[in-house]
């Protein structure tokens, strides 16, 4: 055995996929999986693992690392929270994936994309995400031409089944994905603020097809998967029994003990244990995928089913079982360490209503690879990895960085945009169509410019945020007051470059 | 929204309540005039925000005090607030109300509009 051998000696290893439900020792080498069961005959590197938990490498079908729900520092609820691979949920769309591939490169974690149906990807920032009129409105041949260069990135399409759209929407969404070959993802239930008279989530149910998700399948709002009595919809267990997959996707709208527990008493369960991770809802109520995962377990779900829904289930879901999922022989050593901690623990859902658990699933490690990383459930919380701040006050200290032919693509970004008007106010519908002109026009001046994609969203970025938040180019320029953000780009480049703006 | 912190030109310090502070307990929900407001206890001293989060209304009593107490942080989806003119932070566009809050012989005062309700940006 080669001197890089890694023994993990004596963990209860749990791999659904395989069957393995025992203590176990698990050998890795090269980065991989070499085999699960007695190593007390190979030489290597030995880490005592005896009294904890170790499966495959934790999935989450659903977070937000990208865009204006996205985090600084996404590894920090991915390798830092025992979660090897994780599915950005619709962050983008296909106007901005050269952007999110862009930006997300680099992490530890391996991040894969479920592209959003609109072409800026979700909006979020409390706008409703808006219609898809008609394929008119879905730029096909772009979308057709990145699948055929980046399939292995995108593993499913999402849509939203909300809103006062209509059926046509979501049938259009149904289409692309078919076209794309990817399974669509929908998520179901109406925000609480927004007033709907209809609900599109029964229309979800409808159109599904086996492989096809359904996310936040406990949410409480509008839409629920149980009746005024408490009952399954035949709807809804029909598609399940077709193979429709159900997602828990938790979030911070999302999850209802009351109906949880209802579907739960019913035997529906989920197919897949999602967090929906995101910049507001991580410090509370989901704070991480282990706590999504001791939610399962107050509603009776047991320790192996628990562990097969973020790992084999999880894999197959997204058509990821050649690279994540078990510990079978030749497979990426991606791994989680972890205990299961016999103490109560509180969890709250959506709507601040409480359960207790007796134990709880606390993350202890992380393998990427081979590569190890020690678990840190607080680091997702510094205000610095969710709390968007655009320095306003003062020039971000990044911006120093920037070399001068940014700051001359910064000149001429302000002078292409001298002429366009832009507000963002919550009282009023948002300006699609206005965010899209800004959008080409970022890029259309980064055309003209011998930088990099990355270079041209620094420029943008280090000027407004001190941490690196990877936002839409057009929303990010959308977010800044109007006169600040020419101020601000005014300041940065007056040492640089003679321009006049405005 | 409309509303900014209130300026010595078109606002009055009125009482908070008429318990002394050591007896108070904090955060405070308080009406004052026509306005509903919640005094928070930061590390740089009293400051008031009005009742709700803009977002979905979940009172500012339930309110995190974060970045050093120098923002509160709404307690359902982490909309966030500078406590110092209530400009939101992670939500463009959302603003809240803040109020000055002084201490004189052990009571609180808050400097509310004349007229609330019809502040001008």
């Amino acid at each position: 055995m080669e001197s890089n051998t890694l023994i993990l000696r004596g963990a209860h290893v749990i791999d659904p996929k395989q069957g393995i439900d025992a203590i176990a020792d698990v050998v890795v080498a090269n980065q991989r999986i070499e085999f699960v069961g007695d190593a007390s005959h190979v030489d290597g590197e030995v880490l005592d693992l005896t009294g904890h938990y170790l499966s495959p490498g934790w999935i989450d079908i659903h977070v937000h690392t990208y865009g204006t729900l996205g985090f600084s520092d996404p590894d920090a609820i991915g390798v830092y929270q025992g979660v090897t691979t994780f599915v950005d949920a619709g962050g983008a769309g296909i106007g901005v994936l050269d952007e999110f591939e862009a930006t997300m490169d680099g992490l530890h974690t391996s991040l894969y994309a479920g592209p959003f149906v609109r072409p800026l990807g979700l909006i979020a920032l409390n706008f409703l995400e808006g219609e898809i009129r008609s394929l008119g409105n879905i730029p096909l041949s772009e979308w057709v031409d990145f699948m055929k260069q980046k399939r292995g990135m995108v593993r499913y399409l999402k849509c939203n089944a909300m809103g006062n759209y209509g059926p046509g929407s979501l049938k259009i969404s149904k289409g692309l994905a078919q076209v794309l070959g990817v399974p669509l993802y929908m998520h179901i239930g109406e925000f609480q603020q927004h007033k709907v008279e209809e609900t599109l989530a029964m229309e979800a149910f409808r159109i599904a097809e086996p492989g096809d998700m359904i996310t936040h399948v406990y949410h409480g709002n509008m839409g629920k998967v149980v009746d005024d009595h408490g009952k399954v919809l035949d709807l809804v267990r029909r598609a399940q029994d077709r193979g429709v997959l159900f997602d828990v996707g938790f979030g911070g709208y999302n999850f209802a003990w009351k109906v949880a527990e209802q579907a739960f008493n019913q035997g529906l369960l989920p197919d897949t244990i999602s967090s929906d991770l995101q910049q507001f809802n991580v410090v509370t109520p989901v704070k991480s995928l282990a706590n999504v995962m001791t939610a399962m377990m107050i509603l009776g779900m047991g320790l192996y089913n628990v562990i097969s829904r973020v790992t084999d289930r999880a894999a197959r879901a997204i058509s990821l079982q050649d690279e994540a999922g078990t510990l079978a022989p030749g497979m990426p050593a991606d791994i989680t360490v972890f205990d299961l901690v016999k103490e109560p623990l509180v969890v709250t859902d959506c709507i601040l209503q409480k359960r207790t658990a007796s134990a709880y699933l606390k993350p202890l490690m992380a393998f990427k690879k081979g590569l190890r990383f020690d678990c840190d459930m607080e680091r997702a919380k510094k205000e610095s990895n969710w709390l968007v701040q655009y320095s306003d006050e003062k020039v971000p200290q990044r911006a120093k960085w920037l070399t001068a032919p940014q700051k001359q693509f910064l000149s001429d970004l302000a002078e292409a945009l001298a002429h366009v008007k832009w507000s963002i106010t919550p009282e009023e519908e948002f300006d699609y169509d206005k965010a899209l002109e800004l959008q080409r026009i970022f890029h259309f001046v980064r055309k003209r410019h011998d930088l990099t994609l990355k270079a041209c969203l620094d420029s943008v970025h280090f000027s407004f945020t001190d941490h690196p938040f990877p936002i839409q180019a057009g929303l990010f320029i959308m977010c800044q007051e109007r006169d600040f953000f020419f101020s601000r780009i005014r300041e940065i480049v007056a040492n640089q470059v003679s321009v006049e703006i405005l | 929204m409309n509303c900014e912190q209130a300026h010595s030109t078109d606002a009055d310090w009125a009482i908070a309540s008429p318990v002394p502070i050591n007896d108070l307990k904090f955060p405070l929900r308080v009406k004052v005039g026509d306005e509903t407001i919640v005094i928070h206890q930061t590390k740089a001293g009293f400051r008031a925000v009005d009742k709700g989060c803009p977002h979905q209304g979940a009172s500012w009593t339930q309110g995190d005090l974060i970045m050093n107490e120098s923002m509160i942080k709404c307690p359902l989806h982490a909309f966030t607030f500078r406590l110092s003119d209530g400009k939101g932070v992670n939500c463009p566009g959302f603003r809240i109300k803040v109020f000055d809050v002084r201490e004189t012989d052990g009571l609180l005062y808050v400097r509310v509009p004349k007229k609330v309700g019809v502040m001008e940006a």
